[in-house]
């Protein structure tokens, strides 16, 4: 019961304004309850924060200059004058919102370890499993992505689905929410971190994946829910995201990429982080090449890297159950065979050597498509270049519009590509 | 004493006969003008009182009234300046008064020095003159060949003043030059009689038809362009998109990036259109003549208009209309190409503007001083990059967001793009190609690779495809409804399972899929075919795929 009504008032000092984790520590650390805070006179409250904000840092954490006392005593003291804490705590149970703090089991582990480890967080869907015996991964990359960066996402959610792998991301447009709703299909474990309020889907049109995260998996944040995305809560979300795991994936980043904010802080965390690379002149591609040259470790195959991963992690973490955790062969067959539902590379290496070419028009336009959107020129006077042949134009639409009725292909705005996206 | 002639002025494409009354009486001297006249109109006393003295003439000192009836319709333009300074010169020279109704039209701008200048509107009012019983007219000299196009009237085209004054006392009287000399008090006449009459007379064409075939074959107009579509390299897709759109009159929308050729594809589309019915260049030749863009030594306009206006154009000069109406530049591409570059930078307002004369082929301009309706069926070309930077989908360049995109795309309207059939990406263009296309014009002459494209085949196969449209509905398949969609458009089986499936799949509305058949069926008009393929079916999905992806704001 103690400590129930402990977490009443953290959870309601925790929504103050103002106050961030590094304020948060510093209080708790003066030993005071915060349920005596909030029924304590002013003048005491004054006294609190300042003894508070003049300590010294406590161990294991560095020192930061704490300012604004003034400005956080108003906050605090409208806020205890507005909102009612057990009924903001039970509104947020009534919303299924579960406000996770450091002390409790769930808090996850490799969280705990990162520098600049958030105090608390909030959780809305499954609670992380006690005995963490899970190996995350981070799924991130670029919003604008391209049909390549759309089927390779895909590929690592799905086999870090099969693999039993967590995927952690940020529900965001393009790679991340690709990823989580590829594992998320494959039955997989997915963690969701926002850059605002647990209880809005940023942004809108992931709606769906957000509801199917909340069944099989959980989507955490920082923030107070009902506090709206801002631009500058984005970058201390990232480092949750990396912090949550035992390695990063970055999908692909350009030179200029939010993403590689993550890959700083997985690095200053000392998280592994893996690349998948792409073609030298695609810019969609250059901010993972760079870090490849640079020395971080690149993806050839996607299931060597994440088995990689996983055996490192059951290496470096002694309380894993390793029964649980070991990967035979027969798994990843298994997995292998799942993901062949559709055209696969290999399918399209096959076709580059099928010459028959009165029949097999599909196979030569399929050989000259790419994961980038082509125009019809385009793949036009590809077919005619590569097989050396007038081709008749009104037939290769009529072939392209069937490939892409039959889902081999897929289509945006009369552009064709291979398919990456099979959601 | 008192002496009228008939004179005419036009409001929008309608003309109108105007009397000029013109009396001369004593009093004291000054010159006074009524009928619900335009400024321009007021100014005609000075030019006359100049031009007539200038003229070798007398202005005389006594009291002038002028009258333009009706008087309840508003008389804009100069041509007045000829009628009323003839009238004042028969009324101030005439030994006798003259009766009321002749049928001789005079019209005309005058100069100090006595000179007449052109009119705009000419062949506007000389048509319906003609269909006023007016036989006999006297025009500027400058106006002489697009008067010429009105059949069964007598054209005296003058440079001066004093020429027209002669040639009206000659129509008057029809007599010899001494009779003429005994009506006018003072002998002030130098040519008169039926010998210099004849001297003056500019023949109309008699058969105009025949005529009009005659000018394309042999005079000015022969119709030429120093553009083909086989200067432009690769681009096929696109070709045969501009091919299409020709041959069924469907607007067609070219997107893509900067410098791939959008304006290139549009500037060509008026060459591969066939040539104009008489008809047809009538009508536009009376558009120009009212607008005056008519060049002098033009008979009749035989190219078909392409106007291209920049995106900063207002409203009113969009689509008509004004204090004064004139023509909008949607009339001004009457029977031919409107391209509009960079359409989203028109803006909703003036591009929803052009939704009801793209259904109505015309344009009703009703202001609260007049109402004209101007023709306006035109074919509309529209270019567009697909985001505001140009560059999309290459994301090496482009950098926009796709909320940037949705807004960029969001400034076409819905219900505009649905009078839109076909649209085609034209797209950058590979240095191979540019360099095959080169080494081909240097082995085999230029454009000889081309001649797929050439304006001179397409033109051949558009010709025939518009006469089976024509046979088959009287009219162009752009131009067919709903229902005529239902009633011409005939599937073979394996195209209608084909479009089932491509309608569930692709989610296409019910609206879409009667453009595409309408496309579709251009398509096998193309081909001389009467049932349409599968082939034509898939071919018209496509050119409505980036029709749809732009509804959609999702490129």
């Amino acid at each position: 019961m103690m400590n129930y009504e402990w977490d009443i008032y953290e959870a309601w000092f925790n929504q103050v304004e103002g106050l961030g984790k590094h304020k948060m520590r510093r209080i708790a650390d003066l030993g005071i309850c915060f349920k005596e805070l909030y029924y304590m006179p002013e003048n005491d409250l004054e006294e609190c924060l300042n003894i508070a904000y003049s300590g010294r840092a406590s161990e294991g954490h560095e020192f930061k200059e704490i300012k604004n006392l003034k400005q956080d005593l108003i906050n605090i003291k409208s806020s205890r004058n507005t909102i009612d804490a057990e009924g903001f705590y039970n509104e947020l149970r009534n919303k299924n919102i579960t406000y996770v703090n450091q002390k409790d089991k769930e808090y996850p582990k490799a969280l705990l370890t990162i520098p600049d480890s958030p105090y608390a967080f909030y959780r809305k869907g499954k609670p992380f499993e006690a005995p963490q015996n899970h190996t995350r991964v981070a799924i991130i990359g670029a919003r604008n992505c391209s049909e390549y960066g759309k089927y390779v996402a895909n590929e690592l959610g799905r086999a870090c689905a099969g693999l039993g792998i967590e995927v952690v991301s940020g529900l965001a447009r393009g790679v991340d929410g690709i990823s989580q709703n590829a594992a998320r299909g494959m039955g997989g474990e997915v963690t969701a971190v926002l850059g605002c309020g647990v209880d809005i889907c940023y942004p809108p049109s992931n709606q769906k994946i957000y509801d199917s995260i909340l069944e099989n998996g959980r989507i955490i944040s920082e923030y107070t829910p009902g506090i709206k995305p801002q631009p500058q809560f984005f970058p201390p979300r990232n480092r949750i995201i990396s912090g949550l795991c035992e390695a990063v994936v970055v999908v692909e980043a350009k030179k200029k990429s939010g993403t590689l904010i993550t890959v700083d802080m997985a690095l200053e965390q000392g998280r592994d982080v893996y690349m998948i690379p792409g073609r030298v002149t695609d810019a969609m591609s250059y901010g993972c090449n760079r870090l490849i040259r640079q020395g971080a470790e690149i993806v050839v195959d996607i299931m060597d890297s994440l088995n990689e991963i996983l055996e490192k992690s059951i290496h470096n973490v002694n309380y894993v159950n390793k029964d649980k955790c070991v990967i035979d062969t027969n798994t990843i067959n298994d997995i292998n065979e799942k993901l062949d539902g559709q055209i696969t590379l290999d399918d399209i290496e096959n076709s580059k050597h099928n010459n028959n070419y009165v029949n097999n028009m599909e196979g030569m336009i399929y050989s000259v498509l790419d994961f980038d959107y082509l125009s019809v020129q385009e793949i036009y006077d590809r077919v005619c270049q590569k097989y050396d042949q007038e081709f008749d134009l009104q037939k290769l639409q009529e072939k392209l519009l069937t490939m892409e009725l039959f889902g081999k292909i897929t289509c945006q705005a009369g552009r064709f590509a291979r398919k990456g996206d099979f959601t | 004493m008192y002496h009228a002639i008939t004179s005419a002025a036009y409001q929008g494409m309608d003309s109108f006969l105007v009397q000029v009354e013109v009396d001369v009486s004593t009093g004291l001297p000054c010159m006074d003008m009524v009928g619900c006249l335009a400024s321009e109109v007021k100014e005609t006393k000075e030019r006359v009182r100049i031009g007539i003295k200038n003229s070798g003439y007398e202005m005389p000192v006594k009291r002038v009234t002028i009258s333009l009836s009706p008087a309840d319709l508003k008389k804009d333009g100069s041509g007045f300046d000829l009628p009323v300074a003839i009238g004042i010169l028969c009324a101030t020279y005439m030994k006798e008064e003259q009766s009321k109704n002749n049928h001789i039209l005079i019209m005309g701008e005058l100069g100090l020095d006595g000179e007449i200048k052109p009119l705009r509107g000419i062949l506007p009012m000389l048509l319906m003159a003609s269909e006023n019983k007016i036989t006999e007219c006297i025009i500027p000299f400058d106006n002489r060949k697009e008067a010429s196009n009105v059949k069964d009237m007598e054209l005296y085209p003058v440079k001066s003043l004093r020429e027209a004054f002669e040639v009206y006392l000659s129509l008057l009287y029809r007599e010899n030059g001494d009779i003429i000399k005994d009506k006018i008090t003072e002998d002030i006449v130098n040519n008169t009689g039926g010998n210099f009459l004849n001297r003056m007379k500019y023949s109309s064409l008699d058969e105009s038809v025949n005529a009009y075939e005659q000018l394309i074959d042999q005079f000015d107009n022969k119709i030429t362009y120093d553009i083909d579509f086989n200067q432009l390299y690769g681009q096929d897709h696109a070709k045969r998109a501009a091919l299409i759109a020709g041959a069924g009159f469907h607007n067609l929308l070219l997107f893509g990036p900067p410098g791939s050729g959008k304006s290139m594809i549009a500037q060509r589309i008026p060459t591969v259109m066939p040539t104009m019915t008489y008809e047809e260049s009538i009508a536009v030749t009376k558009i120009y003549s009212v607008a005056g863009i008519l060049d002098k030594n033009i008979t009749l306009v035989t190219k078909r208009p392409y106007i291209s206006p920049h995106h900063s154009v207002t409203a009113s000069a969009l689509i008509g209309g004004g204090r004064i109406p004139r023509p909008g530049m949607i009339t001004l591409a009457h029977n031919g190409v409107l391209f509009l570059d960079e359409i989203p930078e028109f803006g909703r307002v003036k591009l929803d503007l052009l939704r009801e004369p793209l259904e109505e082929k015309k344009i009703r301009i009703t202001r609260n001083m007049y109402s004209c309706e101007y023709d306006a069926d035109f074919m509309l070309v529209a270019a567009m990059n697909p985001c505001p930077c140009g560059y999309y989908p290459d994301r090496n360049k482009c950098n926009c967001t796709p909320a940037e995109i949705e807004h960029y795309l969001g400034k076409l309207s819905g219900p505009f793009l649905d009078r839109i059939d076909l649209s085609v990406e034209v797209g950058r263009m590979s240095w191979d190609e540019i360099e095959n296309s080169r080494k081909m014009d240097v082995d085999e002459g230029p454009g000889a690779k081309r001649q797929q494209y050439s304006s001179e085949t397409m033109r051949k196969s558009i010709e025939k495809a518009r006469k089976r449209q024509l046979n088959r509905a009287g009219k162009y398949n752009a131009q067919l409804s709903s229902d005529e969609v239902k009633q011409y458009c005939k599937l073979s089986n394996q195209a209608n399972q084909y479009l089932q499936m491509a309608f569930e799949r692709l989610q296409l509305s019910v609206r879409a899929l009667h453009r595409i058949e309408r496309v579709a069926l251009t398509i096998a008009d193309l081909e001389e075919s009467d049932v349409i393929e599968q082939s034509h079916i898939s071919e018209a999905i496509m050119y409505h795929k980036g029709l749809d992806a732009i509804r959609r704001r999702k490129l």
